[in-house]
């Protein structure tokens, strides 16, 4: 029997921004979306909004009086269906859990400790995250909170640190690399917002009319996200093109009086958003293993979860040749975001006429 | 049970970074020199140490001058590091100086390193020596210890001591560096010695464009420089007035539109500059005399805005940043452009208009 877990509304919205504030600020270039170029101002909002339709037309599938989350529509159509699409949605997790191990990894073993050993970062960040997993979603939710007040912080600090670095002549047309590179941002901009996922299958812990005002959350978002562009655009310019973590340059390029150097908030979001994000990926998946697994089996899913989780993202680590393909589909959001839709929308047309229901 | 043995394996935990280095063992690098010889790096670092053994500055701070060799810049800090028996940090470095040859022969290696150590400020100081960078990093005599640091970063501006100087730091060098078409200056840097006195002095400026020094420019030009980019606030500007002299003003507002035609794939700025100085005396001067003392500025202004221009796009060196004018304003005629926009520039042609007003103190 699951505990009867509450998130508030504002913790909730809170969750997901910190959540999607990862895509941002592990943006390395390789898979991820290019935040830094001349399209992405203008992509940006339109995945958003993309990506809020979707949305919107799951949660119209979804029960919400009975608080239903996607994977329990998806039993409705059988067992069998039901099943597979919590498979479905389980690797899609997964590959979103595997990437925010490997990117922790990447940045801690290319930056602030070049030397050290891969291990330990992956251990580090999966024990936190198994330990919050056990202590519910709901402490971490309130956890969210704290964190998003030191992003609103972060941002200011960020504004006032560059603003005199800022050249409004590195605000070029959208369309300067072409149409094709246009459309390949805007398909990958959408492709990160995958985490609706994740936002779908937590809403059965928010009150019934908490899904409403989830425009906010995409609001907030985007805002976030042309903030950032908008300084990585106008500040580096085709230099930041260069850089393997442009967001940490940018924290590391603001200057204010006191402390002078700002990077150290940029640790403490990545790491905050790194914890959130494995905690969230982690829970969902224990969720969905749940419900395939006998409730004696799944005692140990996040423990099993992560350990699997770890032991592939350090294969990754080591860069290969033949992983890049595998880390490009990780790293692009497009699972997710096939899992989110997919199988959702076809249980709600299966039962929309007239298909099977087996609850 | 199992609460304890978290709360001790946390325990654990507290004691610090992973593979921490103690403060007693960290080389806080505070003056780069990189000098270039004979296929060899050669590092001279302004070392600031901790322990407190070493000779003391003016502040009281302990300082250690040390040189280090090596085949690459990461190898010679590597070599220091041993030498001195303290892992070097450059996340506290204020200024890094390029030796003449270093800059002449290895820019673009020098940049790269620079901008991909992680460790390195952004925003720290950059210049090139006149000569050698171990004579500017290792100042030092028995009776004069400056801190070098802060002398360094005065002569370019980044202290309260600005007078309108361009900026030379690494993110601003290394942005316009790495544009395509465009060029990069950085501040040049000269020692003088005057009995026991070791000072620096700003000398112009060098130019580098793909890797290559391609010229260098006067402290006249680089007013000049500083005026087209809208900048130069508080320099100081001197015309010779038939009635009162030599007389001095400074620059209190500095504002330039750069406006780029386009006529059959030839393109042609305007410049519209518009600077207002302040008169720094309080007597003698009725508003007929700053009329004359303005247009007296207008001219000086134009012939050091025309001579920087002139001699940047001879080189075909774009330090101006006129390429972000023509990409903003016409980004379809600047992708084919842009590739060959060093040898575009020296057939750009300027209309240059000066306006300029005087005012007094309290005006």
């Amino acid at each position: 029997m699951e505990k009867d877990i509450r998130i508030g509304q504002i913790e909730y919205f809170t969750l997901f921004v910190i959540l999607r504030l990862f895509g941002f600020i592990t943006f390395n270039g390789d898979g991820s979306t290019p935040i830094n170029s001349p399209a992405s101002l203008i992509t940006q909002p339109l995945a958003a909004l993309l990506a809020f339709g979707a949305f919107v037309i799951i949660t119209k599938c979804v029960n919400r009086a009975e608080a239903e989350s996607p994977i329990q529509l998806c039993y409705k159509p059988g067992k069998i269906f039901g099943i597979i699409s919590a498979v479905i949605m389980c690797i899609a997790s997964f590959m979103a859990l595997v990437q925010v191990c490997h990117s922790f990894t990447k940045f801690f073993t290319m930056s602030a400790y070049p030397r050290a050993s891969a291990i330990y970062f992956v251990l580090f960040l999966l024990a936190g995250a198994i330990y919050i997993e056990h202590m519910g979603i709901d402490s971490l939710s309130r956890l969210s909170n704290v964190l998003f007040f030191m992003l609103g912080f972060s941002v200011l600090i960020l504004i006032m640190g560059l603003w005199r670095n800022i050249d409004a002549l590195e605000l070029i047309t959208p369309l300067y690399d072409g149409t094709n590179a246009f459309m390949n941002s805007l398909v990958r901009a959408f492709a990160d917002w995958g985490d609706i996922l994740l936002m779908l299958g937590l809403l059965r812990y928010v009150s019934a009319d908490g899904g409403k005002p989830a425009g906010y959350v995409f609001i907030i978002i985007t805002v976030i996200a042309e903030l950032l562009s908008f300084l990585l655009i106008t500040v580096y310019g085709d230099y930041g093109k260069i850089h393997l973590f442009p967001v940490h340059s940018l924290f590391a390029a603001a200057e204010i009086w006191i402390p002078t150097r700002v990077d150290f908030l940029f640790m403490f979001l990545f790491l905050s958003a790194c914890l959130v994000r494995a905690t969230l990926y982690l829970t969902y998946m224990t969720y969905l293993i749940k419900t395939i697994l006998p409730p004696e089996r799944g005692k140990y899913a996040s423990t099993v979860v992560a350990i699997a989780a770890g032991a592939v993202s350090l294969w990754l680590c080591g860069d290969r040749a033949d992983t890049a393909g595998f880390m490009w589909i990780i790293s692009s959001g497009i699972p997710l975001l096939i899992a989110a839709i997919v199988p959702t929308v076809i249980a709600y047309l299966y039962v929309a006429f007239g298909g099977r229901k087996r609850v | 049970m199992r609460r304890v043995l978290v709360c001790f394996i946390c325990v654990f935990t507290l004691s610090g970074c992973l593979g921490g280095i103690e403060i007693s063992r960290r080389g806080l690098v505070q003056v780069v020199g990189i000098d270039f010889e004979d296929g060899v790096y050669k590092l001279t670092l302004d070392v600031f140490d901790p322990s407190g053994q070493n000779d003391q500055n003016e502040s009281g701070e302990s300082q250690v001058v040390i040189s280090a060799e090596g085949y690459t810049i990461a190898e010679a800090i590597d070599r220091a590091s041993k030498m001195l028996g303290r892992v070097m940090f450059l996340g506290d470095s204020r200024a890094v100086v390029i030796g003449a040859s270093a800059a002449r022969e290895r820019i673009g290696e020098v940049l790269r390193y620079l901008a991909n150590n992680n460790d390195i400020y952004p925003q720290v100081v950059l210049l090139v020596a006149d000569g050698e960078a171990k004579d500017i990093v290792s100042p030092k005599t028995e009776e004069n210890q400056t801190v070098l640091s802060n002398a360094l970063e005065n002569i370019t501006g980044a202290t309260e001591f600005g007078d309108g100087v361009m900026r030379s730091d690494l993110l601003s060098v290394s942005k316009s560096y790495y544009a395509q078409g465009a060029g990069t200056a950085i501040l040049k840097v000269k020692r003088r010695d005057e009995g026991d006195l070791v000072l620096f002095e700003r000398d112009g400026a060098m130019l580098f464009r793909e890797g290559r020094l391609i010229g260098s420019i006067d402290e006249t030009e680089h007013l000049g420089l500083q005026i087209i980019k809208g900048e130069g606030k508080q320099a100081i500007v001197n015309v010779e007035d038939p009635v009162y002299g030599l007389t001095a003003l400074e620059i209190k507002s500095v504002r330039t539109d750069i406006t780029p035609r386009f006529v059959d794939d030839n393109v042609t700025f305007t410049v519209d500059v518009n600077v207002t100085f302040l008169l720094n005396e309080l007597y003698g001067f009725d508003d007929g005399d700053l009329i004359r003392l303005s247009d007296l500025a207008s001219k000086k202004i134009y012939a050091d805005v025309y001579q920087s221009l002139d001699s940047a796009q001879k080189m075909g060196c774009d330090i101006f940043g006129l390429y972000r004018y023509v990409r903003f304003n016409n980004p379809f005629y600047w992708r084919f452009a842009a590739k060959n926009w060093p040898n575009i520039l020296p057939y750009v042609t300027n209309e240059l208009i000066v306006h300029t007003k005087v005012n007094r103190l309290g005006d």
